[in-house]
């Protein structure tokens, strides 16, 4: 194992088994996390993003289970440890925070007791020092007030407030890695800019490691050292974020950029990607894109195209990713309005 | 807080009176009153209109009929329930032990049918279509479509083909005005629990019914997954936050079930020949004695008023939230 690496995800596939079909969320993904960084990791609803997240955790819970692969932690394959083990981890090494912050705290204890209960489920230390500590904490991420804040309950705060006081229960233990499941999607703009700030002030403090999860390229530009772009249950490119945007390799994350509104240019409608992602309880054998790409070919529709070094860090899965670039030159000049004018 | 609860308690006050209003007047109606059904009883009916008028007189019947509900319930407000016609004693004196016997018997049931009923809720919950999940929905639907004087009917037959001798009633012949002694608590606890296994029973279905809809939900909410997330152990994030929560629902039923704590063991008292409320309220409906089913229902009415207020300050406890919205 590279020592640059805090986390190293290998041929992870994570399915679930509804009656008697099987979907495969997640499929041969692979990549790593580097110490100090934040990666980010973008793809549509969907995609598998928020499933890789929960691997690593191994908290996908009912009919999931992770089928193959090995995550390598700091060292250990969190795959096979015991689950207490696991649970030691959990908040400890690896915190994670979610969507939603309206939905994410537990309605019926104070913010304070939340954090003090995370800090307790890991050190045996008295009660009331974990709660100066929850207090602390909630010092750290910019919340007015804290010591009265913390005898408050989630439904007094706002969402930025609450999204901080998870962000200060999964800071608490000054975990290796945070992952954050599209951490400002529910949130409004001008909250989303200062909880990313925080994010990326906090590890840059404590050189930690994030794992960024959002289906929003603006966010990627602006926080992430690099991206893993997934579609479908498979990661179709991965480079850091300047070769990314420069330089996409990957039909799906060019179309991905050219659907984002740009504010330097006219035009009456916004660019689609034609047609669905497909259903996971049914894949089709080859190229996972290929029924939404402009530049599908018959191979496409018979060989699942690998992952393969296009540049310096940078990894596509696609057969024609030196086309792509090519692609890429001639909607940039505005040629082309979308995928079906090739 | 504070003013919500006193706000509370004055709402159920007027409940109260305004529900005592309505017993008292659906008592009057069926046609007729105590004094014709103890004459027709006697089944002396000639001369007996004069007989009629001074019993009407000596039990106040001649009065009208507001004038009665005030002496009544001025009664009942200092403690006095009134008199029983069928049975020349003070009501209170009669329902004194009853109410007792009932409210062991039937809180006994409630309380293990609930710590049953939400300990396999929970265990159907966590173990969702798992076999044990599917053998207790069955014997829940077939628990919940057998009314428990059936259940305690059953219980009878088995124990008479088995041979275990009692069936019925809360002490052996012997013991019933016997002091108490050890013997007479061993008798009474081998008579005891047929009543409660009946009734506990069948109360079991909708507790665990509720507690596993519940749960399932609260299972799967994201604060539960932060809960996973940050390390706690597994029976900390199911009892501290999900159980904890999933009980809310039961809180409010509770509330609501308070006056079957009278009202579920009629039927069931009446087959096992219990000394409870049950039969004696039926006796009381049937001969029209006034102010012993009216104490009857009062006290059902109270339970009801008790059971929400002290349901809505628990709730208020459990769930901050409802707290808030309250003040």
């Amino acid at each position: 194992m590279d020592d640059n690496y805090i986390l190293e995800i290998k041929g992870l596939q994570t399915c679930f088994y509804q009656e008697d079909k099987v979907y495969y969320a997640v499929d041969d993904v692979s990549f790593g996390i580097r110490r100090g960084e934040i990666l980010g990791i973008v793809g549509e609803s969907g995609c598998g993003k928020s499933v890789t997240a929960l691997s690593v955790l191994r908290l996908i819970s009912g009919k999931g289970k992770i089928k193959k692969g090995a995550i390598e932690f700091d060292g250990c394959d969190l795959t096979q440890i015991r689950e207490e083990e696991m649970r030691k981890m959990r908040g400890r090494k690896i915190a994670m925070i979610f969507q939603d912050p309206m939905i994410s705290l537990s309605p019926v204890y104070t913010v304070g007791a939340q954090i003090q209960e995370a800090i307790l489920a890991h050190n045996k230390i008295p009660s009331k020092e974990a709660w100066r500590k929850a207090v602390e904490m909630l010092e750290k991420v910019g919340i007015p007030s804290p010591e009265s804040r913390a005898k408050e309950y989630p439904h007094q705060m706002s969402g930025g407030m609450r999204q901080r006081v998870m962000i200060a229960m999964a800071l608490s233990m000054d975990p290796k890695l945070l992952i954050a499941d599209e951490p400002t999607t529910a949130l409004d703009v001008t909250i989303q800019a200062q909880i990313l700030d925080l994010i990326m002030q906090i590890r840059k403090e404590r050189q930690m490691s994030v794992m960024l999860i959002t289906h929003d390229l603006g966010v990627i530009a602006e926080t992430a050292d690099r991206v893993v772009v997934m579609y479908a249950g498979k990661v179709v490119e991965s480079a850091d974020v300047r070769t990314l945007f420069k330089n996409p390799s990957h039909p799906y994350t060019l179309g991905l950029m050219n659907a984002l509104p740009r504010l330097d240019r006219e035009c009456e409608r916004l660019y689609t990607i034609k047609g669905t992602v497909p259903s996971p309880a049914d894949l089709p054998q080859g190229c996972r894109y290929a029924g939404r790409c402009p530049l599908c070919e018959e191979r496409c529709l018979k060989e699942q195209p690998e992952l393969v070094k296009v540049g310096e860090d940078h990894e596509a899965a696609c057969f024609f990713s030196k086309k792509t670039a090519e692609l890429r030159r001639k909607m940039a000049a505005g040629d082309i309005r979308d995928s079906s004018g090739i | 807080m504070k003013s919500y609860f006193v706000r509370r308690l004055g709402v159920a006050v007027i409940t109260f009176f305004l529900a005592s209003i309505l017993i008292f007047f659906i008592i009057q109606l069926p046609p007729g009153d105590f004094v014709t059904y103890a004459i027709s009883q006697s089944g002396d009916s000639a001369g007996s209109a004069q007989v009629a008028e001074k019993m009407r007189q000596q039990y106040g019947l001649d009065r009208p009929v507001y004038e009665q509900y005030f002496r009544w319930i001025g009664g009942v407000v200092r403690g006095d329930l009134g008199y029983s016609f069928l049975y020349k004693k003070p009501v209170m004196e009669l329902i004194k032990s009853e109410f007792l016997w009932t409210v062991i018997i039937t809180g006994i049931s409630f309380v293990l049918a609930w710590a049953a009923g939400m300990f396999i809720g929970i265990y159907s919950a966590l173990h969702k279509y798992s076999i044990g999940d599917h053998v207790f929905t069955f014997l829940g639907f077939l628990g919940l479509s057998i009314p428990p004087f059936f259940l305690a009917l059953i219980l009878i037959y088995l124990l008479i083909s088995s041979g275990y001798g009692i069936a019925g009633g809360l002490f052996s012949s012997q013991f019933v005005n016997a002091p108490w002694s050890l013997e007479k608590v061993m008798d009474l606890m081998k008579h005891i629990w047929i009543p409660i296994a009946a009734i506990s029973l069948s109360n079991i279905t909708e507790v665990m019914r509720i507690m596993r809809g519940s749960m399932i939900e609260v299972m799967s909410q994201p604060y539960i997954m932060t809960a996973r997330a940050k390390g706690l152990k597994k029976h900390r994030v199911i009892i501290r936050h999900a159980v904890r929560i999933a009980m809310n629902p039961l809180i409010s039923l509770a509330g609501l079930l308070a006056p079957k704590l009278i009202s579920g063991i009629v039927v069931t008292a009446v087959v096992l020949n219990l000394p409870v409320m049950g039969p004696t309220f039926i006796q009381a409906l049937k001969s029209q004695d006034m102010y012993l089913a009216g104490a009857y229902l009062l006290l059902t009415v109270i339970l009801l008023l008790a059971g929400n207020l002290i349901a809505d300050l628990a709730l208020g406890w459990s769930d901050p939230r409802i707290r808030l919205d309250s003040k």
